[in-house]
């Protein structure tokens, strides 16, 4: 007999592996994070460089490209093979599809933005204390209501026409509060604000994760039926 | 056409007289006979318009899009998903005039068409959900499928508002206010012009609603009638 | 631009877009009557 947590970690694990097996979607990925670091440099002169709101503008705009791409590729390998059917045909709970899907993605998501964090680190001297860590966490929070919303904008975006656009038209107004939050906790931790600049932003952002998971294990079954 | 269809023909055109009737008596009070307000002029009239359009918009249109996606994903009627896609036309018609008025009425009090105050924003992004809402419709072929994922993204999209309203919030109290309020005080007769004003607006919603799902029923009739048609032609 | 233009402005806006959208549902639900009424008549 597997536990819940078993069978929720089988289905992500299996999305990783895909992915892994055909690298280039990752690599692509972060390659896109990079170009978009790169594309804001050459917009900014190097005074407005040194700023922390231009420099969090940055980093965020670097880990939200390749993390929409990844959100939409949470579905796209099930449609191709109809795959959907016979993971859906399986005697698994609907919810537990739901957060499988959701753990790959964060993954995902995470993982580029990781990779991207240490190039921007590396461009933009980024102090290497705390606040790496820090900035990580806060990476995760996003990448965690990215993935919550985005999982769910992918399932009821599967085989229409122009997915990738629209997918990011229906995700991003959702995500405003969250990039709201992470841009001011970037702002502090960038500019070495003290971290009582920090406030509730960390703890809006977990709340937010935590209603969108909450919804989107409520009314997954009703996408994918 | 039966003698029912009549019958509520009828019905809606005594409804859109009553509520023309009261959208232009509103329209004269907020123009000509409410109080001229003493420090911003002619242009807090505006108010009587833009504040009932908020209305519609985030509160009547989108409790109707939630209500009624909800109602669907329940029932599995898809007379629910046709008021609710009806309801989120609407709703960005009056999110539109909103931030349309809104901006023309910043521009002499504040100086500037848009700032970013909660409210704006959170009214220019509950646009952006409204008219994702409609776009997935657009591009979904029609059918209790289309409904289901519409349903699914406008139960979302309701959950979003308020977390949004207090992000923003919270943004702009860490950021340094340089604009006022913009606020006032509302005397007793502006009161009474504003509630004409709100009572009027909400009989237009309901009136555009009713039209507007009466046209989505319609059109549905229509095309099951046609493919009935059709299975009898190819049945002689 | 004094208030009043602003006003005007703005109260034009709302009607021009309000009056269009009824245009457009008063159009469409005649002509959809019209075609109900011709597929039934031809049954």
């Amino acid at each position: 007999m597997r536990t819940a947590l078993g069978l929720v970690w089988t289905i992500a694990w299996k999305d990783l592996r895909c992915e892994l097996r055909a690298a280039g979607g990752i690599i692509t990925m972060v390659l896109l994070g990079f170009l978009v670091v790169l594309v804001f440099s050459f917009c900014l002169e190097s005074a407005a460089r040194e700023s922390a709101s231009a420099r969090s503008g940055i980093l965020w705009a670097a880990f939200l490209f390749p993390g929409l791409v990844a959100v939409g590729r949470s579905f796209e390998g099930e449609k191709e093979v109809q795959c959907l059917e016979g993971l859906l045909l399986c005697p698994v709970d609907r919810s537990l599809i739901y957060l499988g899907k959701l753990l790959s993605s964060t993954i995902l998501c995470w993982g580029s933005g990781l990779v991207v964090l240490v190039f921007f680190t590396a461009l933009y001297n980024v102090g290497l204390g705390w606040e790496w860590p820090a900035l990580l966490g806060i990476m995760l929070l996003l990448a965690a209501g990215l993935s919550a919303v985005g999982t769910l904008a992918a399932a009821v975006t599967v085989g229409v026409q122009a997915r990738g656009a629209l997918l990011s038209v229906l995700v991003l107004p959702l995500l405003v509060p969250l990039l709201v939050a992470a841009a001011r906790c970037s702002v502090v931790l960038l500019g070495s604000e003290p971290w009582s600049g920090l406030g509730l932003w960390p703890v809006l952002m977990a709340i937010y994760d935590v209603v969108f998971v909450a919804v989107g294990i409520a009314i997954f079954e009703f996408v994918v039926e | 056409m039966d003698d029912l269809v009549r019958r509520r023909r009828s019905v809606l055109a005594a409804w859109g007289m009553v509520t023309g009737a009261i959208m232009a008596l509103a329209a004269v009070a907020a123009l000509f006979l409410a109080p001229r307000e003493g420090e911003m002029g002619e242009v807090q009239r505006l108010f009587y318009f833009h504040m009932p359009c908020a209305w519609v918009a985030l509160g009547l249109a989108i409790t109707c899009v939630f209500g009624f996606s909800i109602a669907y994903l329940v029932t599995r009627n898809l007379r629910y998903d046709r008021i609710a896609a009806a309801a989120a036309e609407i709703g960005v018609m009056f999110t539109t005039i909103t931030l349309i008025t809104g901006s023309l009425w910043a521009k002499p009090v504040w100086g500037v068409y848009w700032t970013w105050e909660p409210r704006l924003t959170t009214t220019l992004i509950l646009w952006f959900i409204y008219v994702g809402y409609l776009l997935l419709r657009w591009v979904a072929a029609p059918g209790h499928k289309r409904a289901r994922l519409a349903a699914v993204y406008g139960v979302v999209g309701w959950v979003d508002v308020p977390i949004v309203f207090l992000s923003i919030w919270w943004w702009r109290t860490v950021h340094p206010r340089i604009l006022g309020s913009g606020g006032f005080a509302i005397a007793g007769s502006m009161a009474w012009v504003l509630a004409l004003c709100l009572a009027a607006f909400t009989l237009l919603f309901v009136y555009l609603l009713v039209l507007r799902v009466r046209i989505l029923n319609l059109s549905s009739l229509l095309a099951e009638r046609e493919a009935q048609a059709e299975d009898e032609g190819v049945e002689k | 631009m004094n208030g009043t233009a602003y006003l005007a402005v703005g109260f034009g806006v709302l009607w021009l877009i309000v009056g269009w959208y009824l245009y457009w549902l008063g159009r469409r639900l005649v002509a959809l009557e019209r075609r109900l009424d011709r597929v039934d008549s031809a049954r």
